[in-house]
């Protein structure tokens, strides 16, 4: 497994360059480090000052059209693509880095850049039951029993420590805990970290899965 | 102006963020906001570990930390709550229930509170803030 985290940093490499042609393609994973590292629980405002480029990647048919033409320094994941591999991605935008990016931040979720995108966060030992409608990204590393309903375009991150047993509406989601019901992710991102457990049903556009997560659910691609 | 003047204005609501003036800062200082601005939470939230909470949107249901715990209610934060406990509790906002704090609550100038107050050891209210309930601290002389 050590290849993962000497990727890891070619990942980052990789990033950080495709970001300067493509800025939405590789935000909203980038934009997910800061969330899953944020774990610290530190989040003093809602705002979110990353607002309108960490949106996803439909806005952006620029660049990368031809997904599987992988830079040669493109690390493996043994990710699955669920956009690439029905050949239906939505988004051009979707390229090999991505996912490969998907798979690396899923695992090794690097603390650079912790502090670029505010969120708030609900922290380990804290358990709700009931109803929740954030108007920001947030980060669950308690766990919450209910419905869970995130305002357009946020971000939702489930750390290794939270759970969420109920509804789950967001644009992207990051799951390395543990998912029960259904988890609406319509038009946005999905991804599993190799610590991830998901029963219930999820919809998606762009799916990643990292080896190890624990899947089982109904799928339905909702552009 | 005379001093009539003056005095309503001292009365009228602060919206001013004063800070704690009894209760550390170090009992917040790693407090998450757990509810932003913005946010509406329906439920009972419960921990049984230490921590430090901010609400800062609208909340109803239930709040309690079992296990020492404070909560901090933001200006401009609503909460509609049964119950609201922690060992150190400061409110700024609007609180419609009962709050019960085993160790320490603050009332902040702008806070509104209509329910029953219940705290174990120590209370202070700033000017400005305005209660609706009773109020039960810990009785005889000790402290």
């Amino acid at each position: 497994m050590s290849n993962f985290d000497t990727n890891a940093s070619a990942v980052l490499a990789t990033e950080e360059r495709s970001n300067f042609v493509n800025p939405p393609s590789a935000t909203w994973l980038r934009n997910m480090a800061p969330i899953a590292s944020a774990a610290a629980d530190n989040a003093g405002s809602a705002q979110t000052t990353d607002a309108a480029p960490g949106e996803p990647a439909p806005l952006s048919p620029v660049v990368a059209s031809t997904p599987f033409a992988a830079p040669t320094d493109a690390p493996r994941t043994l990710s699955l693509h669920a956009g690439a591999v029905s050949g239906l991605a939505p988004s051009p935008a979707t390229t090999h880095s991505d996912t490969a990016l998907s798979g690396a931040l899923v695992k090794t979720a690097p603390a650079a850049a912790a502090a670029d995108r505010a969120i708030c966060s609900f922290p380990h030992g804290l358990s709700f039951e009931g109803t929740a409608e954030f108007p920001c990204d947030i980060s669950v590393n308690g766990s919450i029993k209910g419905s869970v309903i995130l305002k357009e375009q946020s971000q939702l991150v489930i750390s290794e420590t939270g759970a969420i047993d109920g509804t789950i509406r967001a644009r992207n989601v990051l799951v390395q805990g543990s998912v029960k019901g259904e988890l609406d992710a319509s038009g946005g991102t999905v991804a599993f970290g190799e610590a991830a457990t998901c029963t219930g049903s999820i919809k998606y556009a762009r799916m990643s899965m990292a080896e190890g997560a624990e899947v089982e659910a109904t799928m339905k691609k909702v552009a | 102006m005379n001093n009539t003047v003056s005095i309503a204005t001292a009365s009228a609501p602060a919206t001013v963020g004063a800070a704690m003036r009894m209760i550390k800062p170090a009992s917040f200082a790693d407090a998450t906001t757990v509810v932003p601005k913005g946010a509406k939470l329906d439920g009972a939230m419960t921990a049984d570990t230490d921590l430090a909470l901010r609400f800062e949107g609208t909340f109803k249901g239930k709040v309690v930390l079992n296990e020492k715990g404070a909560i901090h209610v933001g200006e401009g934060a609503v909460i509609e709550v049964e119950a609201l406990q922690a060992d150190v509790i400061y409110i700024q906002g609007t609180v419609k229930g009962n709050v019960h704090a085993r160790k320490s609550l603050e009332i902040g100038a702008g806070a509104r509170i209509k329910g029953d107050i219940r705290y174990d050891e120590h209370f202070d209210v700033h000017n400005g803030a305005r209660i609706n309930g009773s109020i039960n601290g810990p009785e005889g002389d000790a402290n």
